[in-house]
């Protein structure tokens, strides 16, 4: 019996976000929109989502007069992260 | 990246190891204290060679005149790549405290030596047992800042102080006395502190 593939993840920015996020201790929104290409206001969009779902958290600041948004994951997120992988896994492992 | 709304197992598989691979990318390392550092030794060695060779003053007055100017160097490049740093890798702040820990150490046992050579009027070896609690301490601080356990980072620097003051102590009766108070405030506090708290958290998990 499978479980769904959490809707959260399963989508190609959400992902590639919680992947870079899971690799780094901490990045920067700009760090994350030039490794995922996305744009700007896309970006901003999936991230807000992530953080309402607890998967990741936002800490905006300034630095040098200049706004400042880092992003990290939380355990949640990690957790849902795994999950979904493990799940991943078992799809790919019938497919065969 | 694919740009649709959903993926195929396969494409989410294959997203996943390029995003962790291109996070892994982003850290390097371009060698700047190594250089600077590497600049800095060689300097105090063959300036300390040449002094004594061709009887010049002194002969430690190199290392105590161009340590400060590294650690001011340093400090600066940090500020400088802090500004820089768009993303914090698990290695590289594993890195950045032992940077930390390991300096502190080095300038606790300089300024160790340096305490013993100005009290001793014609020091015959020097006293061994600071080196050992600023040995303890850098190890505690790595624990400390990689748990995120104040206690134990309170702790080290408590040894490395304990350790400095060693230097200072000629007899081995009080350097054993300021060491069991180090070990008390410093190992044995933190650890029972750590126990407590993990006691609580199994608890917690069986509730």
């Amino acid at each position: 019996m499978f479980k769904d593939l959490d809707p959260i993840l399963h989508t190609p920015l959400r992902l590639a976000v919680v992947s870079l996020l899971i690799s780094v201790k901490e990045a920067e929104f700009t760090f994350i929109r030039e490794k995922t290409n996305a744009t700007a206001g896309n970006l901003s969009v999936q991230l807000n989502k992530l953080k309402e779902a607890g998967y990741i958290e936002i800490i905006k600041q300034f630095k040098d007069n200049y706004p400042q948004t880092i992003c990290r994951i939380t355990p949640v997120g990690i957790n849902a992260f795994e999950q979904y992988v493990a799940n991943l896994q078992s799809y790919l492992q019938v497919k065969k | 990246m694919p740009d649709q709304q959903t993926m195929t197992e396969e494409q989410s598989l294959e997203l996943i190891q390029q995003m962790i691979q291109a996070a892994r990318d982003e850290h390097n390392d371009n060698g700047f204290g190594w250089r600077l550092w590497g600049w800095i030794l060689f300097i105090a060695s063959f300036g300390t060679f040449l002094s004594l060779e061709f009887n010049w003053k002194g002969s430690f007055w190199l290392w105590n005149a161009v340590l400060p100017v590294g650690v001011v160097l340093m400090i600066l490049s940090g500020i400088f790549r802090k500004k820089r740093h768009r993303n914090l890798t698990y290695a590289r702040s594993l890195l950045d405290k032992m940077g930390v820990g390991f300096f502190a150490s080095l300038f606790a046992t300089i300024l160790g030596i340096n305490l013993f050579f100005t009290s001793e009027a014609s020091p015959d070896n020097v006293e061994f047992w600071g080196f050992f609690y600023i040995l303890y301490a850098f190890w505690m601080y790595i624990h400390g800042s990689a748990l995120k356990f104040r206690p134990l980072i309170f702790g080290a620097i408590l040894n490395w102080i304990a350790g400095i003051a060693m230097f200072r102590i000629t007899d081995m009766k009080f350097d054993m006395l300021l060491g069991a108070m180090a070990i008390l405030f410093g190992y044995l506090i933190p650890g029972y502190l750590l126990y407590f708290q993990s006691r609580a958290a199994q608890k917690k998990k069986h509730v």
